[in-house]
């Protein structure tokens, strides 16, 4: 592995970065370089070595049993919610396999569970509208993002 | 309600402060200000941080952050908020957690907060991804408010290319009078 040694104003600026781990940026190709502890790299090599899994397969957290029940209450029920809705029925709050209330806004839904005393993750608050994939099923989407420094000055100095 | 009122789009790179941290700004980016909240929440928090965003207009989730930035930046313990669902952005799987949004209106042509204004709340109908704490790589280097929530949140963008400057506005008159023009 090449050893590169920073000098002390590339340093100070990865000490002072707000944004951990920094990145770097080489100007003649602009790529981009993120910058790992050494120790922090070695643990995450396994993970940067293994073979692209296809997302199905990686661990998924439990959403929580009420909040998922409820979920697939207003799931279950959206087709016939979609003849029901109206201007005061654009939002529909559910608590397991209750309804709980309509309204206009996400925020009337909500405090009428608040003021029946229900917790958040123990309800789920829909919007009445025509939708292909269930509260609790996955999204797809791009993280668009992408960062050219082109025109900008010192880009390759200093990254804050 | 004008919420970015002719928020410059600079042509260089610049440094935002907030909280005491430092994040770059490059250039032809658009930064607001935004916190997050528990869902549910009608005012927002008196003292809640207000945090740098970019705007992404191919992003087509509503808003996306950083376990990290969520914990350290938006001061939001991410357990505190219940788990919705999940997305798999460039096949990567995030959870979505039930939050909610609040955008912060700019000074006129300015960057700045304009404290004496109220912000708006967005609407998170599936949440907000937030990457896990251990992802690499670890997701934005800046909280993303993606081209969804403003779609979502019924809200009008419109980019001046000549001034450089965006504005973001609620549903106005004037959509509809724009809407007529530019058939004719």
């Amino acid at each position: 592995m090449t050893l590169i040694h920073l000098t002390a104003e590339q340093a100070r600026a990865i000490a002072d970065s707000a944004e951990q781990p920094p990145m770097a940026l080489d100007p003649r190709t602009n790529k981009a370089y993120v910058l790992l502890q050494s120790d922090v790299y070695e643990r995450a090599r396994p993970l940067l070595e293994k073979p692209a899994q296809p997302p199905d397969s990686e661990p998924r957290a439990q959403i929580a049993p009420l909040m998922l029940q409820s979920m697939q209450a207003f799931w279950r029920e959206l087709p016939e919610l979609l003849k029901q809705k109206s201007k005061s029925r654009l939002w529909v709050g559910y608590h397991a396999d209750e309804r709980v209330c309509f309204g206009p806004d996400d925020i009337d839904v909500y405090q009428e569970c608040f003021r029946r005393g229900l917790q958040r993750g123990q309800f789920y608050v829909g919007k009445i509208e025509v939708d292909e994939t269930p509260p609790w099923g996955t999204l797809n989407g791009d993280w668009s993002l992408y960062e050219s420094t082109a025109n900008d000055e010192q880009a390759s100095a200093r990254i804050v | 309600m004008r919420i970015l009122d002719r928020l410059p789009i600079l042509d260089r790179r610049t440094s935002e402060k907030f909280d005491g941290k430092y994040v770059t700004i490059f250039h032809d980016q658009i930064p607001v200000w935004v916190s997050i909240h528990l869902a549910g929440e009608s005012q927002p928090e008196a003292n809640i941080p207000r945090i740098p965003a970019l705007v992404d207009t191919g992003n087509n989730f509503d808003f996306s952050i950083q376990h990290r930035h969520l914990r350290d930046w938006a001061g939001i313990d991410p357990a505190l908020l219940p788990l919705l669902g999940d997305i798999a952005i460039n096949e990567r799987i995030v959870h979505c957690h039930q939050a909610s949004v609040w955008l912060y209106p700019n000074v006129p042509g300015k960057r700045e907060i304009a404290h004496d204004k109220l912000p708006l709340r967005l609407r998170m109908k599936k949440g907000i991804a937030v990457y896990p704490r251990d992802a690499v790589p670890p997701g934005p280097r800046i909280p993303l408010l993606g081209v969804a929530a403003l779609l979502n949140n019924d809200l009008d963008f419109w980019l001046d290319p000549e001034l450089r400057h965006v504005s973001v506005e609620t549903r106005t008159w004037r959509r509809r009078m724009i809407r007529l023009l530019r058939r004719l």
